[in-house]
């Protein structure tokens, strides 16, 4: 139940800038993921907000109030850490009531805030057990727990799921999700991992060195990055990345092998063109004139999909392909981008300039 | 280049056991994964192949000759660790050099096989840096680089991944594969990450508290589990595991999963299932990407299930349907028209089935998907 801004705020540490010129808005009860790749300020944000830190210029703001002054334990944010930190020897009860005792709040109280958050959380019958009983999602339950009673604004999460395994962070995911809904809580989640931003967020923010390049659903960031840098930074495998000549509204490399009629009313000249592996079809059938070939060099099979490196002149494409296609290496195949798919950027500055927004 | 044969080994620490009776064999060149939860027995596995473990039970053959008693410095074995074991305080150059320079090769020889490894790991313009000043993700391109010098006859990898950032574990993946296939070593590769384990391997060995689950193909441990844990363990999402009775009906078989629906069989497979001796309570497997969906109110039969959650991950889209006590998860491709709330009907092809006995875990042996592996050329449809 908050509203958390950044108005042009910069900080740095001695003589290194941590963000620079960061205006964002998260609105309230919105999950909110911020990414970017390691030590691109992400952290440093959360720190404003939780008065950790104080910017160097510009105003930090929680419920449009400027938090300038404000004692980090003033400002009702609650903090979950990446490691849960909870007390391995005491009950969850113990550890969810943990700080309304340090605050020397009476009994009565401590009890019925602890069984209000418990309750809100689907882990009363859990109360009597120690972490080491519970499962990687109970204990997150039990985090978070222990920041509700203090009836926090806000949580703020770093990398909350980031060390555990992978087929627990899928159901962590979902679960914090869930829970993210049922509180009703403004949530800002900082990650590295863009498969985490996309699938949780309602809206997210990406970040290069400090500062912020795109903000938008996860949709609009997949299907409509600002430049290249967010096109290949979303998306796994990233985005495959052509350079070569724009002309007439048609792209073509340097090798002459991937000419495609796009259409793209852009001016003449040189570009990079991109397209997602999953744009990329692996044609069987008949042949058509703008189909690209190469042979195939590596091949992942993962089950549901299957990843195939094709080597295409000196460029590689990476390909995601449905199911278990039956290939070998060195094989030569033939490709189609699909149709409505491709981006084009300024092959300077990276920006878009295709399809326009 | 060698074989490794392991005939029943077994390690327990103390009142522990790590590994149990466990028999496999890697051919020569072959690229194997030893995949598991932790606590599995991979990483014990690992060490009893490099001499760092003694088994308690069983021997290890390199090339059918017993290696049991030889010390690990003499087992011709290459390394690479989780934490990259770099020498940071000299140059990437002399941390590719060092494995010749023990073996006193002459400078030029020195010369020319660090700058063939290095053109390899792509590292030849890094390699004057002093190895500190590498990113974490060139470390670990060095380490294997400065294994792989060596030319060991078997090359041992011990999570060499799970340290790194998730883009660039994408990338380290395929270039993995790139090295295996210059170099033609024997690799054995311990993960947790069945993603690491499919693409890259080419048998998975799956282990679960120190018994070996499955040892086969990728295509085979993922199409084909031998039982509930491998069915579970493979894939992202898992297979979808859905309780229910084998019932009469009308001279016909159904799968009968209660308020959630019937799903009718057809008549061949009831058959197989019945020779399979499968029992009446049983599991249905389905792979989240092999159910299809259809308008609950059309033709045919099938399971209805409201969706509860939509996970969108980019290419694909992640359905949850169902109360959260039997959630299943169907994957179908990105910008799917959904909406939580809806229900829709579940199609399972016939051939993507598997069947599971509740109690054993074990898979009902139909033998539809024996043969439909065969001919997986599925990429036409997209």
């Amino acid at each position: 139940m908050a509203r958390l801004e950044l108005e042009g705020v910069s900080k740095a540490y001695g003589s290194v800038a941590a963000v620079t010129d960061v205006d964002l808005l998260v609105r309230d009860n919105e999950f909110f993921c911020i990414f970017g790749p390691p030590s691109c300020g992400k952290t440093t944000l959360l720190k404003l907000w939780l008065g950790l830190r104080q910017p160097d210029r510009g105003r930090v703001l929680i419920d449009g109030r400027d938090m300038a002054g404000v004692l980090p334990g003033e400002r009702d944010l609650a903090m979950v850490f990446q490691n849960l930190a909870l007390f391995p020897h005491m009950s969850a009860r113990e550890n969810i009531a943990f700080p309304l005792r340090e605050r020397g709040a009476p009994a009565a109280e401590i009890e019925r805030r602890v069984a209000d958050a418990a309750s809100r959380l689907h882990i009363t019958p859990l109360l009597h057990k120690s972490p080491g009983q519970l499962s990687g999602g109970e204990r997150q339950r039990v985090a978070i727990g222990r920041t509700l009673v203090r009836d926090p604004r806000a949580f703020l999460m770093d990398e909350p799921i980031a060390a555990l395994d992978a087929r627990l962070r899928e159901e962590m995911r979902v679960e914090l999700k869930r829970l993210q809904r049922e509180l009703r809580h403004t949530l800002v989640y900082v990650t590295h991992d863009q498969e985490e931003a996309m699938s949780i967020a309602d809206r997210m923010a990406i970040m290069r060195e400090g500062r912020i390049v795109q903000t938008g659903t996860p949709d609009e960031i997949y299907n409509a990055p600002l430049d290249r840098y967010v096109a290949t930074l979303v998306g796994s495998p990233p985005m495959n990345v052509v350079a070569g000549r724009l002309s007439g509204g048609s792209f073509r490399d340097a090798e002459g092998r991937i000419a495609l009629a796009l259409g793209a009313d852009c001016p003449d000249g040189p570009v990079d063109l991109g397209v997602r592996p999953e744009d990329l079809q692996l044609i069987a059938g008949e042949a058509c004139a703008e189909d690209i070939h190469g042979e195939v060099q590596v091949i992942e099979p993962l089950g549901a999909f299957t990843i195939v490196d094709v080597a295409v002149g000196r460029t590689l494409l990476r390909i995601d392909a449905p199911g278990q296609p039956d290939l070998s290496l060195d094989q030569p195949v033939a490709l189609r981008v699909r149709p409505g798919a491709g981006h084009l950027f300024n092959a300077d500055d990276g920006r878009t300039i295709w399809p326009h927004r | 280049m060698s074989s490794i044969d392991l005939i029943g080994l077994g390690k327990s620490f103390n009142a522990v056991t790590a590994v149990k009776d466990l028999t496999l064999s890697v051919r020569d060149k072959e690229f194997i994964a030893l995949l598991g939860p932790s606590g599995c027995g991979k990483t014990t596995t690992m060490n009893m192949i490099a001499g760092i473990e003694t088994p308690s039970t069983g021997e290890i053959r390199f090339n059918g000759t017993d290696i049991s008693r030889i010390a690990p410095n003499r087992r011709n074995i290459g390394f690479v660790f989780q934490n990259y074991a770099i020498f940071t305080h000299l140059s990437v150059f002399e941390n590719l050099a060092f494995a010749l320079r023990v073996r006193r090769l002459a400078r030029r020889e020195v010369d020319r096989r660090v700058g063939e490894i290095a053109a390899l790991m792509q590292l030849s313009d890094r390699l004057d840096w002093p190895s500190a000043r590498l990113s974490v993700n060139e470390m670990q391109k060095l380490a294997i680089g400065r294994s792989a010098i060596a030319e060991p006859a078997i090359f041992l990898l011990d999570e060499p991944l799970s340290n790194v950032d998730a883009a660039f574990r994408v990338f380290m993946r395929a270039e993995l594969k790139r090295i295996q296939r210059t170099l033609q070593q024997t690799m054995v590769y311990v993960t947790h990450d069945q993603t690491e384990a499919m693409s890259l391997a080419d048998r998975i060995a799956v282990l679960d508290r120190g018994l070996l689950q499955q040892f086969d193909t990728p295509a085979a441990v993922y199409n084909r589990p031998r039982n509930t844990f491998v069915a579970r363990f493979m894939g992202s999402p898992a297979m979808n595991l859905l309780e229910g009775d084998l019932v009469g009906l009308n001279g016909g078989t159904v799968f009968d999963a209660g308020a959630r629906g019937r799903l009718l069989l057809d008549r061949a497979e009831a058959e197989r299932l019945v020779n399979g001796r499968a029992p009446r309570r049983i599991l249905l497997g389905v792979r989240p990407e092999d159910i299809r969906l259809a308008d609950p109110g059309g033709a045919g039969e099938g399971l209805t299930l409201p969706i509860n959650f939509i996970e969108p991950i980019g290419p694909r889209t992640i359905l949850h349907l169902g109360d959260s006590a039997a959630e299943l998860k169907v994957v179908t491709g990105k910008g799917a028209p959904y909406r939580i709330g809806e229900a829709v009907r579940l199609v399972m092809p016939l051939e993507r089935r598997r069947y599971f006995d509740p109690t054993s875990g074990l898979a009902v042996d139909t033998g539809v998907l024996e043969t439909h592996v065969g001919r997986s050329g599925r990429h036409g449809q997209a």
